[in-house]
């Protein structure tokens, strides 16, 4: 143990002048100087965009229901089967659609900001 | 009050900056063998500190800490020197610092600690110099406790060769 510390001590001071802390000489001042303000999180950005593209989205969503009532499909006659009938999506109203699309988005923007920030 | 708090890190960095300074621009001196290029790395390291500087919880450890962002700056900066120049062999620019003419201590002792790899290197001198434990060490380096010892076993060896052979001649 005594002979671990003696060796210790002098390798340590062999490498004395070798691991010799440098002179400041300006370095501290340049690195202080080349700091940059915090950099504005990247996730804020994309939520930001998120939330403004959704919003533009929204608005477009009376025009696009307008476009869709105006299509007129062919209507087919297949005979009516008797069984049981689910209730499906599609027999949702479209606000019910539209409003669980948004949260679900939101949602999802939601998650993907908690998620970035911790890998940031 | 943000902006308070923001100058208040800035302060305590700066305090940081001028504590380790010396031995983190040695350190990496050390381990790339060009002083231009360890300054670089050594500005690199602690604009990295600064953006990683809200995850530091304990002051104690900000030595260790920061030599660890030191030695993954290197190696990056290693790793892609290597890719850039699709080297197998581990490029690192030529030594400065050997000096011609007549062979003296200072020499032999960087002869003999340039003998040792990088990791090896790095582990002595964080042992030896800079007084970090072994367990600093293995989060400093990212290696497990027995590649350490090993590693500063190593270096011991080396020197002690080098002892031998100084005081033969």
């Amino acid at each position: 143990m005594m002979q671990d510390n003696f060796d210790d001590k002098m390798f340590k001071d062999l490498l004395n002048e070798y691991a010799a802390p440098m002179d400041d000489a300006g370095f501290s001042d340049a690195v202080m100087a080349g700091l940059m303000p915090p950099k504005p999180r990247k996730a804020y950005f994309v939520g930001i965009a998120a939330a403004l593209g959704g919003g533009y989205a929204a608005l477009q969503v009376p025009n696009l229901w307008r476009y869709i009532s105006a299509i007129n499909l062919p209507t087919l006659n297949i005979p009516k089967l008797d069984i049981p009938q689910i209730e499906t999506a599609s027999s949702m109203s479209p606000y019910t659609l539209v409003s669980g699309t948004l949260f679900m988005l939101i949602f999802i923007w939601l998650c993907s900001v908690f998620l970035l920030e911790d890998s940031m | 009050m943000q902006q308070t708090g923001d100058h208040k890190n800035k302060r305590l960095f700066e305090a940081l900056v001028r504590d380790h300074q010396g031995q983190i621009r040695a350190f990496l001196r050390r381990l790339c063998k060009n002083h231009s290029l360890a300054d670089d790395l050594a500005q690199d390291t602690f604009l990295r500190a600064y953006q990683k500087f809200g995850s530091l919880v304990d002051a104690k450890s900000a030595k260790a800490w920061l030599f660890q962002i030191a030695y993954r700056t290197f190696l990056d900066y290693v790793r892609k020197e290597n890719r850039r120049r699709n080297l197998s062999d581990l490029y690192l620019p030529k030594p400065e610092s050997i000096e011609q003419g007549k062979p003296s201590i200072k020499m032999d002792i960087e002869q003999a600690m340039n003998a040792l790899s990088s990791e090896q290197r790095a582990a002595v001198l964080l042992n030896l110099s800079y007084g970090l434990s072994h367990f600093e060490i293995t989060k400093a380096l990212g290696l497990p406790l027995g590649t350490v010892k090993s590693h500063i076993a190593r270096g011991k060896t080396a020197l002690r060769a080098f002892l031998t052979a100084y005081e033969r001649a």
